[in-house]
């Protein structure tokens, strides 16, 4: 495959068990009319190499707004956020993010929008971005797609360009937000089951991946590690390591006790 | 010196009379209209064209004709007081019954099938139907297009005060004796009551968009056929004033709506329709072209047409003047562009600056430019060019379209669309390239179309202006088809003055069908945001 | 009388509103709970409504991956070869569906070597009397999405957003 020596570059970095992601003690207010209004309040949690965690909790709680602060978008009011040993402080190229919306631009073509992903990346020639974003596509099944607009796509089909493009800058972490709840069921099932192959794989430079979902059998189905929050302000009320052997069954009893686990949490 | 509190706010009173029964007029007009065009479809094929047409013609240019047939007409019972004011009323009427028509008809198109199914069941008369659907239905769109109507019949108020101000160099004056318009052109520019007159009107402005244009379309909330979700848990005033901040600059973006965009997004069959009539217009222009020239050649005096030569090389001659303004139109355009374009989108990136400058453009906004004129004419920068003095009030009268449209169009992007440069860390350049200008290409297309349209409204005031009848105008610049209506409108020369709307008309109508609508119709295709 | 079988599809004609992934999930579920299923229980396991199936089994019959005998599906030998492949399942479908209509017809103009568009397409179908809508823009939308959904997937066509148009691959 193009590019997969440069994509694995930063998969041997990492040794096995390392932690990649840590949230630790992290704080959130916003501050609304003078008085501060607790969003998040000590949230801490960790993703090792190689793992899917899952973030679920009400909605509303701030589930999302969590991601935001892990990808650098949003700064906590106190609290940190690490990769590897390094301290996020504003978005970055290693971490990149799936929106629920899909969010691309729909006067661009599906090829440069994931090009924009790679706007940043002065170490890079523009033959080396159009070779990257190629193979970005190709990965998420979209060869023959580069210069369609996203308009003429499906919903299923824009959310590959989205993963395309989160995927086309080589990150390490790769933040997913309600990636599939826009989706029709069936395209949605599809996605679900091709997605941890794709990016939990030696193919791409992905060490971690943090969902964030509604859905919990989804979860159930995708994450290794499953953190339960509550309703506003959020803390994390519950950590669930899912040992399900993978692929995974949905219609198990094994399968449906997860699902149960995870709901009796969130009640 | 003393400063005249009565006389301007008699000045202010009578002109909020009068936009106010041309208000009622067009509620009643586009209620009638756009509810028959919405029920029939015979009377919608015919209807609908013809306020295409209406919304995109140069108003201001027609109102010679208008004062003429109401008032002027020798030994009418309508030449006096009464008869002039009707003008003037009918005139703010036609600026702004075609939006709220617009809006009536859209309204009542989208009633669900139930409804009208339920009123067939139970048998309601016609106008129980229209009583106890058809209106309320209509109410909330009524009210959202009034407070553009409102903006924009304050131009035409202005504009219509003022030339029927310059009528009166004949001899007789129009009895239109108290007006916003009439003490713009009246008081001595730079004088204390010109200063008060103009800081009335602001307070006018801000009290009655924020205390009644307001209230009527809160009010007319509860008659949205769907319930939208809102949040009921914070005090009616907070409520009040967040609306107030979150309406403020999508009304504006209405504007556009108001003078001509709402029925581009429709289909390509009224596309084709409208055509046929700009194509007869424009036939008929020629033909009159044509004739002129020939009883020229001919040596014959066809009553009284202007000859060829006049007509094409004469510095007053119609299709030279139109030349000229049509030049001038563009390039004023150009500058609001290179200044409106970055700027509305600079304001909409920053929640703080937005929350504190739109306000304060709302305002200044709202100031009818023709009122300004007499002002600007005695800024020293410009060194009396007349040029200069009609690019900044043509100016003053369209920026805001622009801005207000771009402003909207930025803002209705989602917050992570926004957000994801930063996400990419793609740096501004590519951010603008890729994510803020396209995002705000359609309504920058809307803002245009509108603002060209008011370019040639303003044009009217600004290429010539002599509200006091003197031998030297106020301002006057070299060529072009607003002074020729002008002139021809203070000289009753009602021959050109047909010929001058006539061409101008065509040129604009065309233009708008040929070019406006299928530039929107390709950006809207790709550059609107939906995911 | 006995009830007769279905009958095979005269003309091949791709239903206007059916995608790959539609066709592709069919055959997977199909294939995972045994290779062969009632119709109403293959709804039931795929999430969606049977009105909403039935396209999607014509179209997969079409391409010869499911057979329907008095209301099963059975899934055929090229049905289970399908199944099993893990990559880009379509390009192995590319010779059938090149048979359908509307993609027969676009090679057909394509195969000049010009590029054409959705509009050619649905004019020349339209010569003989073939239409997914009575409306001529929603026929030609319909058109462009099957080309691009079935024949770009498929490595047939290769597709410019650009000018709109479609190119032999």
């Amino acid at each position: 495959m193009k590019g997969k020596t440069a994509l694995s570059e930063r998969q041997v970095e990492v040794a096995a068990g390392t932690v990649v992601v840590t949230v630790d003690h992290v704080n959130l207010d916003y501050h609304k009319e003078k008085e501060p209004l607790p969003v998040l309040t000590d949230v801490s949690l960790t993703a090792v190499k190689d793992q899917l965690v899952a973030i679920t909790g009400p909605s509303g709680c701030g589930k999302s707004t969590l991601l935001r602060i892990i990808s650098g978008l949003v700064k906590p009011t106190s609290g940190r956020v690490r990769v590897l040993d390094s301290e996020v402080k504003g978005p970055r190229d290693d971490i990149s993010i799936v929106f629920q919306n899909f969010v691309l631009l729909p006067w661009r073509t599906a090829l440069e929008n994931v090009l924009f992903g790679l706007s940043s990346r002065k170490d890079l020639t523009d033959e080396q971005k159009n070779r990257k974003a190629e193979s970005a596509l190709e990965i998420a099944g979209l060869q023959g797609f580069e210069s369609v607009y996203p308009g003429e796509l499906s919903g299923g089909m824009k959310q590959r360009v989205g993963v395309a493009r989160a995927l086309a800058g080589d990150p390490r972490v790769m933040l997913l937000d309600e990636p599939f709840s826009s989706l029709d069921d069936l395209t949605a099932e599809r996605l679900r089951r091709e997605m941890h192959t794709l990016l939990i794989s030696p193919q791409t430079s992905v060490q971690s991946v943090i969902l964030v979902s509604h859905n919990v059998e989804e979860i159930i189905e995708l994450a290794d590690k499953v953190i339960v929050l509550s309703s506003r302000p959020a803390h994390v009320v519950g950590e669930l390591k899912v040992d399900l052997p993978r692929p995974r069954n949905k219609k198990s009893d094994e399968f449906f006790q997860w699902v149960d686990r995870v709901y009796s949490l969130l009640s | 010196m003393t400063l005249d509190f009565g006389l301007v706010a008699l000045d202010i009173i009578s002109s909020w009379i009068r936009m106010i029964l041309a208000l009622v007029l067009s509620i009643l007009f586009a209620l009638a209209v756009g509810i028959w065009a919405a029920r029939s479809k015979r009377a919608e094929a015919v209807i609908l064209p013809l306020l295409d047409i209406f919304q995109s013609i140069p108003i201001l240019a027609f109102f010679p004709f208008v004062i003429f047939a109401i008032y002027g007409l020798p030994g009418s019972v309508l030449h006096n007081f009464v008869g002039a004011n009707l003008a003037v009323i009918i005139l703010i009427f036609t600026s702004m019954s075609w939006n709220i028509a617009f809006g009536v008809y859209e309204a009542v198109k989208a009633i669900p099938q139930d409804y009208i199914d339920l009123l067939s069941v139970t048998q309601a008369s016609s106008w129980q139907r229209i009583r106890s659907l058809y209106i309320p239905a209509s109410m909330s769109r009524v009210a959202y297009n009034t407070q553009i109507s409102w903006a924009v019949g304050l131009f035409f108020l202005a504009a219509s005060e003022i030339i029927s101000e310059g009528q009166g160099g004949a001899g007789e004056q129009i009895p239109i004796p108290y007006g916003i318009g009439v003490g713009a052109a009246a008081f001595p520019p730079a004088s204390a009551d010109y200063a008060l007159l103009i800081a009335g009107i602001v307070v006018a402005v801000v009290i009655w968009r924020y205390l009644f244009l307001r209230a009527f379309a809160l009010w007319s909330e509860k008659f949205k056929m769907m319930e939208e979700p809102r949040d009921v848990h914070r005090d009616p005033i907070t409520r009040f004033y967040s609306y107030v901040n979150h309406r403020a600059v999508s009304k504006l973006f209405l504007i556009a709506h108001g003078m001509g965009v709402s029925r581009f997004t429709s289909t390509i069959t009224r596309f084709r329709r409208g055509l046929k009539y700009a194509v007869l217009i424009f036939l008929l222009l020629i033909a009159l072209l044509l004739l002129s020239a020939l009883s020229h050649a001919g040596g014959v005096n066809l009553g009284g047409l202007p000859s060829w030569s006049e007509v094409v090389t004469d510095e007053l001659g119609i299709l030279y003047a139109l030349g000229v303004s049509f030049v001038r139109v563009w390039y004023v355009y150009a500058i609001c562009v290179a200044i409106g374009l970055p700027l509305g989108i600079a304001i909409s990136l920053n929640f703080k600056l937005y929350d504190a400058v739109s306000p304060v453009l709302e305002v200044i906004s709202s100031v009818p430019a023709p009122i300004l004129l007499p002002v600007i004419v005695l800024i020293p920068v410009l060194g009396g060019s007349s040029e200069a003095v009609a690019a900044l009030v043509i100016m003053l009268a369209i920026i805001w379209y622009i801005i207000f449209n771009v402003m909207a169009g930025v803002r209705t992007l989602p917050a992570d669309l926004k957000d994801l440069p930063n996400v990419y860390r793609t740096g501004r350049l590519a951010a603008w390239r890729n994510v803020y200008l396209p995002g705000a290409l359609t309504g920058f297309v809307t803002g245009s179309i509108t603002a060209i349209g008011g370019a040639w409204n303003a044009l009217i005031i600004a290429e010539y202006f002599n509200p006091l009848g003197s031998s030297v105008p106020l301002t006057e610049v070299g060529s072009g088809i607003g002074k020729a209506i002008a002139i021809a409108t203070n000289s009753a020369d009602y021959l050109t003055l047909t010929l001058a709307v006539a061409s101008m008309t065509a040129l604009i109508v065309g233009f708008n069908l040929v070019v406006w609508r299928r530039l929107y119709n390709r950006v809207t295709k790709r550059y609107t945001y939906n995911r | 009388m006995a009830e007769p079988h279905r009958p095979l599809p005269t003309a091949l004609i791709m239903p206007g509103n059916v995608r790959g992934g539609q066709v592709i999930s069919l055959v997977e579920i199909t294939g995972s709970i045994g290779g062969k299923v009632d119709a109403p229980k293959l709804a039931d396991e795929m999430g969606a409504d049977i009105a909403v199936l039935l396209p999607v089994l014509d179209a997969a019959e079409m391409l010869g991956l499911v057979r329907t005998e008095k209301g099963d599906v059975h899934l055929t030998e090229l049905g289970l070869k399908f199944q099993k492949t893990s990559k880009n399942k379509l390009k192995m479908l590319k010779d059938r569906i090149a048979g359908i209509e509307p993609f027969r017809t676009a090679l057909e103009l394509a195969s000049k070597g010009r590029p054409i568009t959705a509009s050619q397409v649905a004019d020349s179908l339209n010569e003989i009397g073939l239409k997914w809508h009575y409306q001529p823009e929603m026929n030609e939308s319909l058109i462009r999405t099957l080309l691009i959904h079935w024949a770009i997937y498929a490595g047939l066509l290769r597709y410019d957003g650009k000018s709109g148009k479609f190119q032999k691959a």
